[in-house]
């Protein structure tokens, strides 16, 4: 018997048919968008994001539950107006630097940031520093910035990058985070951003906790 | 010895004069004769003459014990298949695949069937063609000293690069079960005839076959299910063809109890002869579980990124530190990071292969 409720598991089960029935039947009673997202389907894939971290789900797993949340955004973001929009907790622009095309570690911390009520901005892979810059421009006020890299010799464009934000003038308003398999808490430390996470499910939290400060 | 008897003397866990090490890429070759990629190949054109050069002039120059004269490439056969291939310039690996792949939908399935069971490794690709060139040149240069091995991907590695958008491929891992091991079988099935051309053109030495999804991006369980099937398939028909023993190149962290036991049943029940592994397991790791529990040879990975940055003192450093955790050392050689750009300097690769040597002296200290 699962610890979470019905649709949180099925999200973990990636299994998008359940999820679809169960989104549907919750509207059906008047349970609201914004608690389907929060309480239930955020909730599935930071689980996903955690077995990913212990090593019981792979990339088939998390692209299979990714895919059952995709299907249940699709039909309670729309619903989402008004009052019951979306309060945005951030924005984050976030991308794969340049040279380094890796991008489903990149794609689940996007996608759960979007579900954890993020507005985000997926450069996609291969980002040019001008990239992330305009698009770090385009937004006014508190941004977060993030960048992955998930081979060490692409490593060396992130400092590259911190430093163009800098000489743009907007190191004041962006926070900076950065993950990717070689990249560790001395080597952030090192090239001057503000944190890494190991896993996805920790990089909502320290994006959240980014935002926040 | 000669380089072809120090690698010998590591497949029978003998003790060789000195480590023997393992190439990086053909990329890497290319780069550092000058070349970029698409100076190289094409999306159906291959320089024979120019990649002959770069593989004779790094087996010279930066002193290779083996080599695989083949380009790593998990681009073959994509384009007569119908997909298109992207050729990269920075930190380009190799040709490599794109979302334009032969098999967009299941409804592409049934002609490119048809168009693998016509598909010759020596004419169908004039890339293919241009690569056994190399190899026929290589083997008369030196083929006499050198091990030289043919390479290929097996399995979901080898069924997705010719075949499918990598995100597609791994959704059909659990939405269409019965469809991937036709893919995977088909795959496998091309990738032995593509190794025995290369042993036709000239390879004298094991195979080389790489499954990267390993458990980097896949469950053991699912290992075991799609792979390990193919695997066995590959290394018997190799033998049987070709008298040859089989290597397994595979990513991921073979440490936790899952991933061992499907490397257990590599070796028992796919009768793989060696391991190539990458970053995740170190050394000392590879030395205990592997070659003295498992019996079987395997290489041991320097760290990519000191590779890369060097400077040669700290890759010497490096190499020395490494080489004092593996005890007598039998059953080992010295391999490169996957992680290990093409881009990185000829001199750094030198400082490496030449610390291996010099440090890696029989008997180890």
């Amino acid at each position: 018997m699962s610890d979470f409720p019905e649709l949180t598991q099925a999200v973990i089960d990636g299994n998008i048919k359940k999820v679809l029935e169960i989104v549907n039947a919750e509207i059906e009673k008047g349970t609201s968008p914004q608690s389907i997202l929060s309480d239930y389907m955020i909730p599935g894939m930071l689980e996903v994001g955690s077995l990913m971290a212990e090593g019981e789900y792979f990339i088939p797993e998390v692209l299979r539950s990714a895919k059952a949340m995709k299907g249940a955004l699709a039909i309670v973001e729309p619903m989402m107006t008004g009052s019951d929009s979306m309060q945005s907790v951030g924005h984050v622009v976030i991308g794969a630097v340049d040279g380094d095309i890796h991008d489903i570690g990149k794609n689940l911390v996007a996608m759960l940031l979007k579900g954890s009520g993020f507005e985000v901005n997926d450069l996609g892979v291969s980002v040019k520093t001008e990239a992330f810059i305009d698009a770090l421009k385009a937004k006014k006020g508190r941004v977060i910035l993030g960048m992955s890299a998930l081979i060490t010799p692409t490593l060396d464009e992130m400092p590259v990058v911190i430093k163009a934000v800098e000489e743009a003038g907007l190191r004041d308003r962006v926070k900076i985070m950065v993950g990717g398999a070689p990249v560790t808490q001395e080597f952030t430390d090192e090239i001057g951003a503000d944190g890494t996470a190991e896993d996805a499910a920790s990089a909502v939290t320290l994006a959240t906790r980014l935002a926040q400060s | 010895m000669n380089k072809k008897e120090r690698f010998q003397a590591v497949r029978e866990m003998r003790a060789p004069d000195c480590m023997p090490v393992w190439p990086r890429v053909m990329s890497q070759m290319l780069y550092s004769n000058g070349y970029i990629l698409p100076e190289v190949t094409g999306q159906d054109w291959y320089d024979a003459d120019k990649v002959t050069n770069a593989v004779l002039r790094s087996i010279k120059e930066v002193g290779y014990d083996v080599a695989i004269p083949s380009y790593v490439d998990y681009g073959f056969g994509v384009p007569p298949l119908g997909g298109t291939i992207s050729i990269p310039e920075k930190f380009g690996l190799a040709a490599g695949t794109t979302d334009e792949q032969p098999v967009m939908t299941k409804d592409d399935w049934p002609r490119v069937q048809k168009m693998m069971a016509k598909f010759d490794p020596a004419k169908t690709d004039p890339r293919m063609a241009g690569c056994l060139d190399v190899i026929k040149n290589v083997s008369a240069a030196v083929g006499d000293e050198i091990s030289l091995v043919p390479m290929y991907y097996v399995g979901t590695t080898a069924a997705m690069f010719l075949f499918r958008p990598n995100e597609a491929f791994l959704e059909d891992l659990f939405e269409d079960p019965e469809w991937v091991e036709e893919m995977v079988d088909l795959a496998t099935d091309w990738a032995i005839d593509w190794i025995s051309a290369q042993y036709e053109a000239g390879c004298n030495s094991v195979c080389f076959t790489a499954e990267t999804m390993g458990t980097l991006m896949m469950s053991p369980k699912m290992g075991e299910q799609f792979n390990l099937p193919c695997i066995k398939k590959l290394v018997d028909e190799v033998k049987k063809r070709h008298g040859q023993a089989t290597w397994l190149h595979i990513h991921g962290d073979m440490k936790t109890p899952k991933a061992f036991e499907y490397l257990e049943k590599i070796v028992k029940e796919a009768g793989v002869e060696g391991f190539h592994f990458d970053e995740n397991c170190p050394a000392d790791w590879i030395k205990r579980e592997v070659v003295d529990k498992l019996g079987v040879p395997a290489c041991i990975i320097t760290d990519g990124a000191a590779i890369v940055k060097g400077p040669p003192e700290k890759i010497q450093a490096d190499v020395k530190a490494q080489i004092e955790m593996i005890g007598d050392g039998l059953g080992l050689m010295m391999a490169p990071s996957c992680q290990v750009l093409p881009a990185t300097p000829d001199e750094n690769f030198k400082a490496w292969v030449d610390a291996t040597h010099e440090f890696g002296t029989y008997p180890l200290k």
